[in-house]
């Protein structure tokens, strides 16, 4: 199934295999969990959202305008899903928190025992784990699930702009500390 | 000397830079120490970021959604419905089909018989006249023979349907 793409699987799918829609979930559920994981910071929570959202695509997948990748369309019910989430747990503090607030004043937490992690890269996971949400998902949307600025405007239902902007903050604010703690060369 | 912005750096970054600001960037980099480090962190920066990997749920997680679809599957009725519409309908038109051969071979029977027709020997009212005569015409059971085909080929299609969704 590697090589049938999303649409013929969609396609199978509509005409009545509905065993097939395992393969997009085998070929999503991962990036999204990524993805959920960095917005909820829970693995459990994480992992409910990530099968409603499989629900609610599979739901509504006869009424995919195929206007878009199935990808952005699917990280769009990612993100939406899991904003309701953030929002039912603690919808003022978090909408507050995360509207495009400024990363001014925010600060990575403490590093345990950084030259003692097995994995470099675990520390540059951490450090995009604690960004607030919003940041997260522009940072994961971009740089691993490689959607474009415009695609991800799409899926956060914001502006082009708002995306630039928050996923340039987000960025500068990662090479700083990387930078600040000389972890640029640790991290190779 | 003015150093390279972070903005400029980013617009690098999302593909927005004309071909006069890459030049004028690969210039600077050349002749700029201090630009050249920045441009070099946030590219370190980049490919740290893009090589996180994602990671995995657990392995029962397909088969957890896939259970969880299986009664959205049967509730929603994409066979259910549609099957006993098409059944009921498949009936309906194979009595219709039955009723008019039956009735316009009785009626052919009684005139050949020289009798009179079923529906004269019959104290029918001319309400039920009109509908034996129609029921009984070509044109109706044609109608009704091209019916129930389409129904037939409607119900075995759902049943192929019932049938994958049975070994799913």
């Amino acid at each position: 199934m590697k090589n049938v793409n999303d649409f013929e699987i969609i396609d199978s799918v509509i005409a009545g295999n509905h065993s097939d829609y395992r393969f997009l979930i085998d070929r999503y559920k991962n990036k999204a969990f990524g993805m959920l994981r960095r917005m909820l910071r829970n693995d459990a929570d994480a992992e409910e959202v990530l099968q409603d959202c499989f629900l609610k695509a599979y739901k509504n997948l006869s009424g995919f305008n195929r206007k878009s990748k199935f990808s952005t369309w699917f990280f769009r019910i990612v993100y939406n899903t899991a904003l309701n989430r953030i929002n039912s747990a603690a919808r003022k503090q978090e909408k507050e928190r995360t509207d495009l607030e400024s990363l001014d004043n925010f600060h990575f937490g403490e590093q345990d025992n950084l030259s003692e992690l097995e994995e470099k890269k675990e520390l540059i996971t951490k450090l995009v784990n604690q960004l607030p949400p919003k940041y997260s998902a522009v940072v994961t949307l971009f740089y691993v699930e490689e959607q474009t600025i415009e695609e991800i405007a799409g899926i956060m239902n914001m502006t082009e702009s708002n995306v630039k902007v928050m996923l340039f903050r987000a960025r500068k604010s990662l090479k700083d500390y990387i930078t600040q703690n000389n972890l640029e060369g640790e991290l190779r | 000397m003015t150093h390279l912005s972070d903005e400029l750096l980013f617009r690098e970054l999302t593909g927005e830079l004309s071909d006069i600001e890459k030049n004028e960037l690969k210039l600077h980099l050349e002749q700029c120490a201090e630009c050249r480090t920045l441009h070099q962190n946030y590219i370190k920066t980049d490919r740290l970021i893009m090589n996180i990997e994602p990671p995995e749920v657990s392995e029962e997680f397909t088969s957890a959604v896939m259970n969880r679809i299986k009664p959205v599957i049967i509730r929603s009725g994409i066979s259910t419905g549609r099957f006993l519409t098409y059944l009921s309908l498949t009936f309906v038109t194979l009595f219709s089909v039955l009723a008019g051969y039956l009735i316009s071979n009785m009626n052919q029977g009684s005139r050949e018989g020289g009798g009179e027709s079923v529906f004269n020997s019959v104290d029918f009212t001319g309400y039920y006249e009109k509908i034996g005569a129609v029921i009984s015409s070509q044109a109706f059971q044609i109608v009704s023979m091209v019916l129930f085909f389409g129904f037939a080929v409607g119900l075995f299609f759902t049943y192929e349907k019932f049938r994958k969704l049975k070994s799913y």
